[in-house]
């Protein structure tokens, strides 16, 4: 029994252990749907975790700048304040000093029981932008003569006054009333030994300085007006877009015998593509404006494994041709030089590369909404390829060899697109603004001609940028 | 002959980069490589094909899903088998519990060589038999008779005792025994 139960297992085992069976073609369509599925979800996490970066990046770029110009703003005040300290300092310092010298000047006199004259005289010195006040101190008894030389002396300085009058800004009027003191020469003899000491006020280098202390000092001085300029019509945009693009493929029926749309398109994938650049805006009007500049823009495209036959390219040499839906290029390894029309190979994962820098012209209509900016935009650009290329490796039975080619068959030089989207800009301060643009740009003419299929790029793209004043 | 296997193992990792970076064409390559060895798999695992296709589609999904993990240690169809298994065994432990020990009377035996029943009977009825069987004696079956797994594997795996485990190929043998004398003798009246 023992050995019957035994020779079941072995029974089993050699009847069924090497057994193949083929299932049926729908278990394969099922789980082809299913990788699908995973692919979308796994494509939506991804550009999740892109986004999710992007915004944290914005938000840290925001903040950095918010940070930047307050901390400016600071400084700039500060710098203001202690310009105006100084000079008010300047001031009070100088007043102390004179009624120093006065208290001086009068001890000293009564000390020396010699009358003496109180002078006190401004002096305005005519060069631009520079005003010197100084005075002379002297005690207050005086002479009927030295009082007659003073009145005398008044009515020389009034004239003076009325010869300045059409040079001299009001401020400085002004300044010569709040600092003129008694106008009076002293009749200092050469014997004398009073020579008065004469201090010089400290500078006051420039008039918008002086309009600062009168402000601060309560007297309404309004010296220049300021000229208010006018807003720039003029700004420049720097952006980055990461792209999602999508290829609108037609046949263009060639003579390519083995390769139709279908299989193309159901054996490429877009990869991560973008673009970058700077944009200049000119503002038509209020609700207008004009963008114009220059974008680079990079689109990656993944080709399936597949296998390529040989055909004669155009000097009618048998090569290996690698088509793809933007064009098509041959490709020759080292182990086989020689082969013959119609020999496969097998290539393992492609990829093609294009790019572009393009010329766009866009209208803008704005609508401000406080801090922000909001606005529809449309327009053309015209895109003038840089490069296209494709890279492959091919199975060899040796050692497999990695091929590029260089340039792309069947592509055109320029082709024309049309954009259109929206823009939303944050203004920080009147000179920088942070730009969020998306943007679809659809194809208007296909991007190459005599290739096996026509293709027509579009893509959506999330521009994230500056936008300074000039 | 070793160039040749060096060249096969790297094709076979290329065949697995491009399944990781989710090339369609090379998945369905590897699909249709390991399918027929995986389909029959699934077939002595099962009840009938419709469930073995089940099997085999939810294997080879979790195959695609968890190939980032396979390290280049051991065979790679070694490693698509222990999927295999698993889905089978996660199939039925949604549907059906691991049945109890049965006593079975047993039968006589007729004395027979293998190859003698192989001809007389053929795969296809030898796999009937086994998907005859109820699920629980046709895993444990499977598992000790094809994987070569020990009771005390089967035990840990299936989440059953190691006494559970002997009964069941136990009784699984007997009834595959009853079923191969049944069909001899019904092929026999036949001739």
């Amino acid at each position: 029994m023992d050995k019957n139960l035994q020779n079941i297992e072995d029974l089993f085992k050699n009847a069924l252990d090497d057994n193949e069976e083929i299932p049926a073609s729908k278990v394969w369509d099922e789980i082809d749907k299913s990788l699908d599925k995973e692919n979308v979800i796994s494509i939506k996490k991804k550009y999740d975790k892109l986004k999710k970066v992007s915004f944290l990046l914005l938000c840290l770029l925001i903040c950095l700048s918010v940070y930047e110009f307050r901390t400016n703003r600071f400084t700039n005040s500060i710098k203001v304040v202690n310009k105006e300290v100084i000079t008010k300092n300047d001031i009070f310092s100088y007043r102390k000093k004179n009624s120093i010298n006065k208290i001086n000047s009068k001890s000293t006199a009564k000390n020396n029981n010699q009358p003496q004259a109180v002078i006190k005289k401004t002096v305005i010195n005519k060069e631009p932008g520079l005003n010197t006040a100084y005075s002379i101190l002297q005690p207050k008894n005086t002479n009927p003569l030295l009082a007659a030389k003073r009145k005398s002396l008044k009515l020389h300085e009034k004239k003076q006054d009325q010869v300045d009058n059409d040079s001299e800004t009001k401020t400085e009027k002004e300044l010569k009333q709040l600092y003129k003191l008694h106008s009076s020469l002293p009749e200092l003899s050469k014997s004398s030994t009073n020579t008065g000491k004469i201090r010089k006020p400290p500078k006051y280098v420039n008039s918008n300085q002086i309009k600062n202390i009168s402000n601060q000092s309560g007297n309404n001085l309004d010296i220049t007006k300021k000229k208010e300029r006018k807003p720039s019509k003029l700004s420049l945009s720097v952006f980055f877009s990461p792209d999602f693009a999508f290829y609108k493929l037609k046949d263009e029926n060639t003579d390519n015998e083995h390769e139709n749309l279908a299989d193309i398109e159901k054996g490429e994938d877009h990869e991560f593509s973008s673009s970058a650049g700077v944009l200049l805006n000119y503002k038509l009007n209020k609700k207008l404006s004009l963008q114009t500049g220059l974008t680079f823009s990079n689109i990656s495209i993944n080709v399936h494994p597949k296998t390529i036959y040989a055909q004669p390219d155009f000097s009618g040499n048998i090569k290996y041709r690698l088509n793809t839906s933007s064009g098509y290029g041959y490709v020759l390894p080292s182990f086989s030089s020689n082969p013959n029309p119609g020999d496969s190979l097998y290539t393992f994962t492609s990829e093609h590369t294009l790019r572009y820098f393009s010329l766009p012209l866009s209208l803008k209509y704005n609508i401000p909404k406080g801090r922000f900016n909001f606005s529809a935009l449309a327009g053309i650009s015209a895109n003038y390829l840089m490069s296209g290329k494709i890279e492959t490796t091919v199975e060899s039975p040796v050692e497999n060899e990695m091929e590029v080619i260089k340039k792309i068959q069947g592509l055109k030089k320029i082709y024309f697109s049309g954009l259109t989207g929206l823009a939303v800009d944050y203004n920080i301060n009147k000179k920088v603004a942070v730009t969020f643009t998306p943007v679809l740009k659809f194809a208007l003419n296909s991007i190459n001609n005599n290739s096996p299929v026509k293709s027509y790029p579009n893509s959506f793209g999330l521009g994230v940028g500056f936008t300074f004043g000039l | 002959m070793l160039v040749k296997q060096v060249n096969l193992l790297e094709q076979e990792a290329q065949l697995i980069k491009d399944c990781i970076n989710k090339d369609r064409t090379s998945q369905s390559r590897l699909y249709k490589i390991f399918v027929p060895k995986m389909y029959a798999l699934c077939l002595r695992y099962s009840k009938n094909p419709q469930d073995a296709e089940e099997i085999v589609q939810e294997g080879f999904i979790q195959v695609f899903k968890s190939l980032h993990n396979y390290k280049h240690i051991g065979s790679f169809e070694g490693w698509i088998r222990k999927i295999m298994i698993y889905s089978a065994i996660q199939h039925y432990r949604t549907n059906s519990k691991m049945h109890p020990v049965i006593n079975i009377e047993t039968t006589s035996a007729v004395e027979a060589d293998n190859e003698d029943i192989l001809n007389r009977l053929g795969k296809k009825e030898l796999l009937k038999m086994i998907q005859s069987l109820s699920p629980g004696y046709r895993i444990v079956f499977n598992l000790y008779v094809f994987e070569g797994m020990k009771h005390r594997e089967i035990a840990e795996m299936l989440g059953i005792s190691e006494g559970t485990s002997k009964s069941n190929l136990s009784d699984a043998k007997i009834i595959l025994q009853r079923a191969v004398m049944q069909s001899l003798k019904v092929a026999q009246k036949r001739i």
